[in-house]
């Protein structure tokens, strides 16, 4: 293709020019994964909050273990892995609604548990042992 | 020299260049990441990511805060064996980014770095065959930053760019076979490399791709079969250099699946027109999800350029490897499918996704691409009625890099993203946990018990996520336990007895936990301890054989390869090198093998338990004989498996759920397809509780011969009409063509036609208004 050999000197360049690039790229992906600014966590809850919060999922665990059961009928790892979903998405939703961390959010619920020991029959402090589904699609 | 020429030639000589390469890829890399790097302080917020890149998360936090290797991660599920744990990557050269960027901050860091190192992979294999530099250069974008990694990036698997190794894979493999010492070495770090960050299952893809390489290379030297015998020794070598280096991972792997398998049924398929709009159309995102379309895109650029490079002689055989690439992930389209044979395969049945394969074709079609690239270029030089192509090829390039980057940008700018947890110090505990939102957990101090992973993790039913103490007695009675320190691989605890007790820690049990005084044993899954009554200062730690034999096996791998390059520099020729001290190269090439063994002796250790098999609701699956409380039947199928027993309810509640048991025997070989379908026929409804796999444990053509397998499932009565129900069952072909078994002989008149067996009735009564909400 190209049958006239470039000069010794263009090669030098060429590899100093790339040297240059190459570092260039590495702190510029560097310094902007650095210093990017991460999105607004929202403000602490108070102990207060976080004591309503836990009431309020306490309160909706048996609903949505009722919805998983008959959403997946005889499988426990499924129905706990449904429950957990709604719960995540009802935790995002109270975070957003409050202004408040969403890591307050579930240390809430951790606390409610907490708090419950040895515990109530329609909540469950633990989750099943993973048992994941043969076939998702 | 005309001004093409010489735009040619610089092109090729800054091609050539190392540095400039790395440069340009670097440049491609940043443009395609230019969004991500944007959210590079956010949480990925979807569900996978969640638990996968907690690893780095709990791997970086072990290392920074505790000072000790993450052996064992107690913040998953309960505490997982991190080495054992098949997509964990505790051990990856991530983790060690992690400790500069932090556990959120290096994911866009470590993919630039393994974006760039993948193309320079795809440059070098595909320059391997090819007559320039230009060519593979501009080529290298259309499998590294192809849709399939793009998509990675937005579910947050990360475990899936290991799959950028694949291209150094098979670089070092043709090194290998010409006996040259680097492939060894190569091959051997990307093989270990796609295992550290928790790939197994691409592994297991890159080993047919090594087979299709072998092909060529072995028709490429058809008509010389001295040097394709003197090829074998060297494969020989790589292969048990590999297993050696990458033993500190394998070795865990292989034992924790080898207790917790990874059951995957389904018969996937995709038409021709799907894999064109997979690897044609780019990704779109709507509310949250990423389309299947694009999940491999390449760009229509590279499918031009590739159409121009595909008439030559040497594209025939990345040409015929693309085919047949595509026509693995076809799937169970078509009747003769090479994905459903390879299924038959060990491992390979643990594959889910055929399309997959469209990402190891991604690597061919560059190949291609990368001859129409040089053809072009070549051509443009050929005179002044030539220069236009120039053009041509400049739009070619424009017209596979800008969509590229541009698929790469839209996937990222869809992704759903979270604030990073902040860190709460305290004491740690088990938290019940949500594994929908992992990456906040260890901030917390909190280990989540609620599991998402893809097999089924060794897990103790018994872990609970309210107990005021992490470490007690079974006896609360027996005295008291402190806890004097904890860290995750060491826990120090103060026992004072005043009878013989029981000591339980809220984690999982792994026979690799040891204690100073006693001995470890599980308690239903949970760690514990038997103690004499008395006061123990007690501690407990986590040293598991498989991964300290399996490091000083990688270790001593490092120095044979390391000899290795070093005997290259006598010799250019691995085996000649070898010769010349024959019995102290062989004596080091067994130093491996001989750690291995070393270690194997000195650290004993329980075997685990094998897993017990259970249905989805928790029972036991193989039992030794039928219940008392089953009602009998008998049928026979034409394959051969046999139905013995049944239980029904007689009635039951609208809006409630009810439950069913089929026992059976299997008396002979069964196709993996073979599956149980179940219609539940009430007045004007159909339920149906179709299955592949019994219990989503076992596959019936793996229930033991001899015993009797127990399928129990279960079926909603939400808006099922008051009546009676007819209960019909029987075996099908569930992938395949979904064809009936054909019932031999069955009692009772349960035989229905259509090779229906009907295997009771009930009735569905309304239900209490003042019972149920």
């Amino acid at each position: 293709m190209h049958n006239n050999a470039p000069s010794p000197l263009m090669t030098r360049w060429i590899s100093r020019i790339g040297i240059a690039i190459s570092i260039a790229c590495l702190a510029f992906v560097g310094v902007r994964a650095l210093t990017v600014p991460s999105p607004p966590a929202g403000r602490p809850a108070t102990p207060e909050e976080r004591a309503e919060i836990a009431k309020e999922f306490a309160r909706l665990e048996p609903v949505w273990r009722n919805n998983a059961k008959h959403k997946f009928p005889g499988d426990h790892w499924s129905q706990d892995d449904d429950f957990h979903c709604q719960e995540m998405i009802h935790a995002r939703r109270v975070a957003a609604n409050r202004n408040i961390r969403l890591s307050d959010v579930f240390m809430a619920i951790d606390e409610g548990l907490r708090q419950e020991y040895p515990g109530k029959p329609f909540r469950r402090p633990s989750a099943r042992p993973c048992k994941p589904r043969a076939f998702y699609d | 020299m005309k001004m093409t020429d010489r735009l040619v030639m610089i092109a090729g000589t800054s091609m050539a260049s190392l540095w400039m390469r790395l440069g340009l890829f670097g440049l491609l890399a940043i443009a395609a990441l230019w969004v991500a790097l944007e959210h590079a302080g956010a949480m990925n917020a979807f569900r996978d990511s969640q638990f996968l890149l907690a690893y780095d998360r709990h791997a970086a936090s072990i290392m920074a805060r505790f000072w000790q290797l993450p052996w064992w991660d107690p913040y998953s599920y309960g505490g997982i064996y991190a080495l054992g744990s098949p997509q964990a990557h505790h051990f990856s050269p991530s983790v060690l980014l992690a400790l500069i960027f932090g556990p959120i901050r290096v994911h866009v860091v470590f993919v630039f770095l393994m974006s760039v190192l993948g193309m320079e992979g795809v440059f070098r294999y595909i320059r391997l065959r090819s007559e320039h530099d230009l060519g593979a250069a501009v080529a290298a974008p259309i499998f590294s930053l192809s849709g399939f990694f793009a998509g990675a990036y937005f579910l947050g698997w990360t475990q899936f760019f290991a799959v950028q190794a694949l291209p150094w894979c098979l670089f070092g493999l043709n090194l290998v076979t010409r006996r040259d010492a680097r492939g060894v070495v190569i091959f051997a770090v990307s093989i270990t490399l796609m295992l550290a960050m928790g790939s197994p299952y691409t592994i297991v893809m890159t080993a047919l791709a090594c087979a299709l390489e072998c092909l060529r290379i072995a028709a490429e030297h058809a008509t010389r079969s001295r040097e394709l015998t003197g090829m074998l020794l060297p494969l020989l070598i790589t292969a048990l250099l590999t297993l050696g280096l990458a033993a500190y991972r394998l070795w865990p792997a292989i034992e924790t699946l080898a207790v917790a398998p990874r059951i995957m049924a389904g018969a996937p398929a995709n038409s021709l027109s799907r894999i064109a709009k997979i690897l044609l159309s780019p990704h779109v995102v709507t509310a949250g999800k990423l389309s299947m379309e694009g999940s491999t895109f390449i760009s229509i650029g590279a499918v031009v350029l590739a159409a121009v490079g595909v008439f030559r002689v040497r594209s025939i055989a990345p040409f015929l490897l693309t085919l047949f690439l595509v026509w693995m992930a076809t799937g169970y389209e078509f009747a003769i499918a090479p994905f459903v044979w390879v299924r038959q395969l060990p491992f390979f049945d643990t594959l889910r996704y055929p399309e997959r394969y469209l990402v190891f074709a991604a690597l061919f079609i560059a190949e291609l691409a990368a001859s129409g690239v040089d053809r072009l270029a070549s051509l443009s030089m050929r005179g002044p009625r030539w220069q236009p192509l120039l053009l041509v090829l400049i739009l070619g390039i424009a017209a596979t890099w800008v969509p590229l980057a541009l698929n790469y940008q839209v996937a990222t700018r869809g992704m759903s993203l979270w604030s990073p947890p902040e860190r709460i110090e305290r004491e740690f505990a088990q938290a019940r946990g949500n594994r929908w939102a992992l990456g906040y957990y260890e901030a917390m101090s909190r280990g989540s018990i609620s599991c998402g992973e893809a097999y089924m993790v060794p897990m103790s039913p018994d872990l609970r996520g309210d107990l005021p103490a992490e470490e007690f007695l079974l006896d609360a009675s027996a005295g008291t336990v402190t806890r004097r320190k904890w860290t995750p691989n060491r826990i120090e605890l103060d026992v004072a007895l005043n009878k013989d007790a029981t000591l339980v820690v809220n984690q999982n049990w792994h026979p690799g936990w040891r204690s100073s005084t006693g001995l470890v044993r599980l308690e239903n899954g949970r760690i514990a301890v038997d103690l004499p009554v008395g006061t123990h200062q007690l501690s407990l730690y986590f040293l598991p054989r498989s991964g300290v034999g399996g490091i000083a096996i990688s270790i001593a791998s490092i120095g044979v390869l390391a000899f290795l390059l070093l005997r290259r520099r006598q010799d250019p020729d691995l085996i000649a090198g070898l010769r010349r001290t024959p019995w102290i190269s062989l004596a080091i090439l067994a130093a491996p093998l001989l750690t291995g063994l070393l270690v194997g002796c000195l650290i004993s250790e329980p075997p685990m338990p094998p897993a017990t098999p259970r249905n989805s609701n928790g029972s036991e699956l193989i039992l030794d004989k039928l219940p008392e409380n089953v009602t009998p039947l008998s049928a026979h199928f034409e394959v051969p498996v046999e139905w013995i027993g049944v239980t029904l309810p007689e009635s039951a509640k609208v809006g409630s759920v009810v439950d069913f048991e089929i026992y059976m025997r299997r008396t002979g070989p069964v196709n993996r397809n073979v599956g149980i379908f179940v219609h539940i026929l009430g007045p004007n409804k159909l339920l149906m509780a179709d299955h592949e796999v019994i219990g989503n444990s076992l596959f019936i053509k793996d229930i033991p011969p001899g015993s009797v397998a127990r399928d129990a499932f279960s079926i909603s009565l939400t808006n099922a009409p008051p009546g009676k129900y007819r209960v019909l069952a029987g075996l099908w072909r569930a992938s395949g063509d979904g064809s009936r078994v054909h019932l031999k002989s069955a009692d009772d008149n349960r035989a229905q036609p259509d090779h229906r067996l009907l295997l009771g009735t009930f009735t569905v009564m309304d239900r209490d208004p003042e019972s149920e909400p």
